[in-house]
């Protein structure tokens, strides 16, 4: 009995062919395109980067087409993908949401030197001299401390963290993301011994790893915690929810802070090199500082602005993060930190 | 390092599978039997909330539930708990799923109760013949269910990455996954994904020999066995046996504590924020642009699964094994490790050009929902009753109109309706999946997936939730909407019968 069935599926695979046809001559190919347009990989938060790169293209008409970071990716996703990408580059411009990712891809020869006019108004600790990248807008690493737990003082978080038990003290896990950032700055100032030392004693003591530092701050926010390491954006999440919760700067023991700029820089080689340029200079401009110090992420200005514009909280950010550490040294122990740490998870 | 995890993610799906198949068998026999199994799924309400939780989200789950691991920080026993429980109620929901829709055992209790009776004749691989006897017959839906439980928890991974505190649940897919995004290169990657492959096959093969020697061909035993035995088509021995009220309504409380972790409570939970969340779409001018993101992402997914189920049919008609297990290869990988590779492929001059395309997303897609495709082919085609669409289709070739009309409704029924459905779960599965899309998209394409990780992330719950809700209306509409369109098509004129 031969019965002839399931026709349909052969006008579906020939609608699937037609519309991966259609796709590739719409979108296939376009690298070498001369038009107005801009390939910019931004790992800052979409709701926040949508209204800059909007008033971008409405004030020069430059058509940005965005490739956003998940969250899934660890921000180590579009550094990954650049690296992936860098004999054939598609992307023009990088906004990575912090510095020391951005800093190895210099490394791995992915980034072309440009000396914005703009990048003058940022201070020298924050962006490379060869101009391969420059710092804007910061975030601070913090501790969020939960009120009706301690206290938040430096005295009460020094107490809790010399305890025999951190087991109500979470961190985010250290391969990823802004920790990654924290121990490659303890790194250079105290060496790769000292660190793995501070690693290995905390985790001793019980401290809890959280996979990101959005769970740390749910951690505190909820009183399963005390407290946590954390950055201004994911304190300020909990804050404007309500939860009973504050933050303190995390201090290095020479006193300083650790500030973690948004980061941009042109890919070598991109494709629309002129748009590139004009993206960068408009990304560090104290309008786009201001917009993203008036954003919910109240991210800190590096270069002058107009400080009557600027939120009080963001104001109080900018003294803690006038104690900002050097990160420089910091991006060339990055790489070390991230090999030991991904022979810790591997076992190798 | 890798053996350790592999070792827990192994015992945890052997653990979890085994334990939903009594569950998924006790509800099935509360089913009645296979005959009037799928006629009873429509009014059967239990049935079908036993089923709920295979269709909701991981991104949801995981979401509902992360919370409530984060307070379960101080216990490994109780997050490895809470885990295994979820995994539980969507394996369950799996299991039940294969054993209501695979035909019944070929072979009957009474051929095998026949069988044993010969045990003392001294005849020849006795043994051997009632060993196949029992593994193609009435255990051969309840291994292919409890086979397809192992690899749903082996390869389960959003859950677990939202509920992960301290390392627990310790899952090899995470593993892997921080292991690569931390720098290791593609070739370790590679290296650490072989034994899970390895492991996979060993797995599958099993499954689809299951499928195809006890399903579409006759089951051949030694000469003179199947008369020795009295081989017949009859009730699965496990479908026979008298479920007690007690039971029953343990059964039942099982299902209902399923469906309420699963669905009512996350839907509730998040329920509050439904509307403020609308609102704030709308507020931001979003509601649109997300609709349109919605549309874009249903319509790549359903291309993808059409893709799939074509080329399942083609190996499944094939009957070619080395192919078969060359194509579905790439697929048992992961998404993560098959996303690496296509990315690295692309990167080659030959395929560059079309890099920044749909393509790699759709051939990585493809790709990776190729071994499910397969699945629910080899579980179709099993099921397709040939003889019945045949006799309809005869019945198109008479005169009498109503009698055409009736034809081509049984014959719609019959043969399309099913397909629509594979087509549909094939699509819900590549919609909710955020890895291949996310390294292998196109610039100009954001898929709604990615859109709602991030939402996550920076704790909008609200414009999650309602993101959430319009991604699973959207294309359910959209399957129903095909659906009544695709029978008028096919079934022109109403038919009545008076």
């Amino acid at each position: 009995m031969s019965v002839k069935q399931n026709t349909f599926l052969v006008p579906l695979v020939l609608v699937t062919a037609a519309a991966a046809g259609l796709a590739l001559l719409v979108n296939g190919g376009r690298t070498g395109g001369g038009d107005a347009r801009l390939v910019v990989y931004c790992a800052h938060d979409a709701a926040y980067a949508q209204s800059v790169i909007d008033l971008f293209e409405r004030q020069t008409g430059i058509n940005v087409d965005v490739r956003f970071d998940e969250e899934a990716n660890k921000s180590l996703g579009l550094t990954n993908l650049l690296i992936a990408e860098k004999d054939n580059p598609r992307c023009d411009v990088f906004w990575n949401n912090q510095t020391l990712g951005t800093v190895r891809l210099m490394s791995d020869d992915v980034l072309q030197p440009y000396l914005s006019p703009n990048a003058d108004r940022i201070p020298s600790a924050f962006k490379d001299a060869g101009g391969n990248w420059t710092g804007f807008a910061a975030r601070l690493r913090v501790y969020l401390v939960n009120t009706d737990q301690m206290a938040a003082t430096e005295a009460a978080v020094a107490e809790k963290l010399s305890q025999e038990s951190l087991s109500r003290v979470a961190i985010a896990k250290p391969q990823f993301g802004t920790t990654l950032s924290h121990y490659s700055v303890i790194a250079a100032e105290q060496g790769m011994d000292e660190l793995q030392a501070w690693h290995q004693d905390i985790h001793r003591r019980g401290i809890r790893e959280a996979r990101g530092n959005s769970m740390t701050k749910d951690l505190v926010a909820e009183g399963i915690c005390d407290l946590s390491f954390t950055d201004t954006d994911d304190a300020f999440v909990a804050i404007d929810d309500g939860k009973p919760v504050s933050m303190l700067p995390v201090r290095l023991q020479d006193g300083r802070t650790i500030c973690l700029p948004n980061s941009v820089a042109l890919i070598r080689g991109c494709s629309h090199p002129e748009p590139a340029k004009a993206f960068i200079d408009f990304l560090l401009s104290e309008e786009v500082e201001l917009l993203l110090a008036q954003s919910k992420a109240r991210q800190i200005p590096l270069g002058p602005v107009d400080e009557s514009q600027l939120p009080a909280e963001v104001q109080e950010l900018r003294v803690w993060a006038a104690d900002g550490a050097d990160l420089i040294p910091a991006g060339r122990v990055n790489q070390q930190v991230l090999d030991w740490l991904t022979a810790e998870h591997t076992g190798g | 390092m890798l053996q350790l995890v592999l070792t827990w993610t192994i015992s945890r799906a052997l653990i979890v599978s085994s334990l939903a198949v009594p569950i998924s068998l006790m509800v099935c026999r509360m089913a009645g039997t296979r005959s009037t199994r799928i006629r009873t799924l429509r009014r059967h309400p239990v049935l079908l909330a036993a089923l709920v939780p295979l269709f909701m989200p991981d991104l949801l789950t995981g979401f509902t539930y992360r919370l409530t691991s984060a307070r379960l920080i101080h216990s490994v026993v109780a997050t490895e708990l809470l885990y295994g429980g979820l995994l539980l109620c969507r394996v369950t929901a799996l299991q039940l799923a294969v054993l209501l829709i695979l035909p019944s055992s070929a072979i009957s209790r009474q051929s095998i109760h026949s069988w044993k009776l010969l045990r003392t004749s001294g005849r020849p691989n006795w043994y051997r013949t009632w060993l196949r006897m029992l593994v193609l017959g009435p255990y051969r839906s309840v291994l292919v269910a409890w086979i397809g439980g192992m690899l749903l928890c082996f390869q389960e991974f959003e859950t677990a990455a939202l509920l992960q505190i301290d390392r627990h649940p310790v899952v090899w897919a995470v593993w892997l996954f921080d292991a690569h995004a931390a720098g290791e290169p593609l070739s370790v990657s590679l290296s650490f994904a072989a034994r899970s492959l390895l492991f996979q096959l060993a797995l599958l093969l099993p499954a689809i020999l299951l499928l195809r020697v006890g399903g579409r061909r006759q089951v051949s035993l030694p000469p003179g066995a199947a008369a020795d035995a009295g081989l017949f088509a009859g009730r699965p021995a496990l479908d026979s046996a008298s479920t007690g009220r007690g039971m029953v309504w343990a059964v039942r409380w099982l299902i209902l504590c399923s469906l309420v972790v699963t669905f009512v409570w996350p839907v509730a939970s998040n329920l509050t924020a439904l509307a403020g969340g609308f609102r704030t779409l709308v507020a931001q001018g979003g509601l649109v642009a997300r609709i349109r993101q919605i549309g874009f992402s249903l319509l790549d997914c359903m291309l993808v699964a059409g893709a799939a189920l074509a080329i399942g049919r083609w190996l499944w008609r094939r009957s070619d094994s080395f192919l078969t297990v060359a194509v579905l290869l790439p697929g048992l990988c992961g998404s993560l490790v098959l996303s690496l590779i296509l990315l690295a492929a692309f990167q080659l001059p030959v395929l560059n050009r079309v890099y920044d395309s749909w393509l790699p997303m759709l051939l990585g897609q493809t790709l990776w929902l190729l071994p499910r495709a397969f699945l629910l082919v080899a579980v179709l085609s099993v099921l397709t009753p040939q003889t019945s669409i045949h006799g309809a289709i005869l019945l198109r070739a008479t005169g009498s109109r109503l009698l055409v009309a009736t034809a081509r409704q049984l014959v719609f029924r019959l043969r399309n309706v099913r397909w629509l459905l594979a087509v549909g779960i094939l699509t819900h599965w590549c919609f909710w999946d955020v890895t291949i899309v996310s390294v292998l998209r196109p610039v100009r394409f954001e898929p709604i997936v990615t859109r709602l990780y991030n939402e996550m992330h920076f704790g909008r719950t609200e414009t999650l939730v309602a993101l959430t809700c319009l991604s699973l209306l959207i294309p359910l509409t959209v399957f129903v909407v095909t659906g009544m369109i695709w029978k008028v098509v096919a079934v022109p004129g109403n038919v009545r019968h008076d």
